[in-house]
């Protein structure tokens, strides 16, 4: 009779752990399919939303020359409307698409003449960057233009849409959009669905640059965070005055 | 009597070593200066004077003057005023007209030389501009351009 109860507990044991193993073994496999790097559904936001985005700075480079675009009076132009940009297509490791990303077929920018990560190309701004295009078509050499070329790409900029202080950290991975782009509909910038769905910026293209729809601020992460300052959504509280002040200084 | 006249030959052999070893520098120099010199002309004739600022031809010619670095950075932006241009841009060609000869001088073991004259961008726009090169050697033989910038006004 002991031997039977002792072969019984024995098998109850077995069965206790064995579910635990199948368990976790379930647990494990789920995990590993469920993170598919070439198809992330996720719409969850790679950077922490609840992580300050800091005091951005007008510029990066060490003689002040001016890395925004600037406009006709050769002023910084910190605010500006936001315009569309499709996904890049020179990416390392994987190409992005997720449930904030559109259109994923609509892939035809290559970017700057290198690679960027996943979440480079995921969070990206592009603008027409001092330094690079002189009346975006001939190359600038003015002293400092070679050096604000080479500091701007995969630069971070921390972008604020002031109307809902939504703000995020992207990285610049090319230049444009084109000058008579700006003069039509007073877009600055540009950047894929997943930065202007976050930023909730809404349609510029209306025609009139003066109205200030789908407008957002910009500015650089200062060079000492450039490395650490993690892409993705940021809370501007703290970003957003201290940024535009330190700017309009 | 002798020995005075040995030292005088000492001291004027001496003078004498300094004094061909002055002018053997000079000349040296001079030539190295006229080279660079040229050799400058030779470059903006291709860096600034151009049909098509983003072809392969223009960065082909614009090499073996200069940096990797210098290179690397024409031929990206290259790319960029490629991409511009689809987005609606012009090609748009460029002539430099020299206002006054290069002006070399020798900064501890770079050259710099200074050029002016006015650039054109045809059918666009035409200002005065300042053009800086630096060249430096590794071997005193060959020189390339490691600094390249410009004073527009």
């Amino acid at each position: 009779m002991k031997k039977v109860r002792g072969i019984a507990g024995i098998g109850f044991l077995l069965a206790v752990f064995g579910s635990f193993a199948l368990m976790a073994f379930l647990l494990l496999a789920l995990a590993m399919f469920g993170k598919n790097n070439l198809d992330d559904t996720s719409t969850t936001p790679t950077g922490d939303a609840t992580t300050p985005c800091g005091q951005g700075v007008e510029t990066i480079h060490p003689q002040d020359f001016k890395m925004l675009p600037t406009d006709d009076s050769g002023k910084s132009v910190t605010k500006g409307k936001l315009g569309s940009e499709k996904h890049l297509d020179n990416v390392t490791p994987t190409h992005y698409c997720g449930k904030d990303s559109g259109d994923c077929g609509a892939i035809e920018h290559t970017g700057f003449a290198s690679t960027h990560t996943t979440d480079q190309e995921r969070w990206y701004f592009n603008a027409e960057w001092g330094g690079w295009l002189a009346d975006g078509q001939i190359l600038d050499t003015r002293k400092g233009a070679s050096l604000a070329r080479r500091l701007v790409r995969h630069a971070k900029v921390i972008v604020v849409n002031p109307k809902n202080n939504k703000a995020l950290i992207a990285s610049v991975e090319e230049y444009g959009p084109a000058r008579w782009v700006s003069e039509r509909d007073g877009i600055w910038y540009g950047a894929p669905p997943e930065v202007r769905n976050f930023l909730a910026t809404g349609d510029a293209y209306t025609g009139n640059p003066d109205d200030g729809k789908g407008e957002v601020q910009v500015s650089f992460v200062p060079e000492e965070y450039q490395e650490t300052a993690k892409l993705g959504p940021c809370t501007a509280d703290q970003g957003i005055g201290g940024s535009m002040r330190s700017i309009e200084k | 009597m002798k020995k005075r006249y040995l030292i005088l030959i000492i001291i004027f052999s001496f003078i004498l070593l300094i004094g061909v070893g002055a002018y053997l520098n000079y000349v040296t120099e001079k030539n190295r200066k006229d080279k660079l010199t040229r050799q400058s002309k030779l470059f903006v004739n291709k860096w600034a004077t151009f049909k098509d600022g983003a072809s392969a031809e223009y960065l082909e010619k614009i090499r073996p003057y200069v940096s990797d670095d210098i290179y690397n950075d024409h031929k990206d932006s290259a790319v960029e005023i490629r991409e511009a241009r689809e987005k609606g841009g012009k090609t748009i060609e460029s002539v430099f007209i020299y206002k006054t000869d290069p002006v070399i001088k020798k900064e501890d073991k770079t050259y710099k030389v200074t050029i002016d004259g006015e650039r054109s961008y045809v059918g666009f726009r035409r200002f005065d501009q300042k053009i800086f090169i630096t060249w430096t050697t590794n071997d005193k033989k060959s020189y390339t351009i490691t600094e390249l910038y410009t004073e527009d006004k």
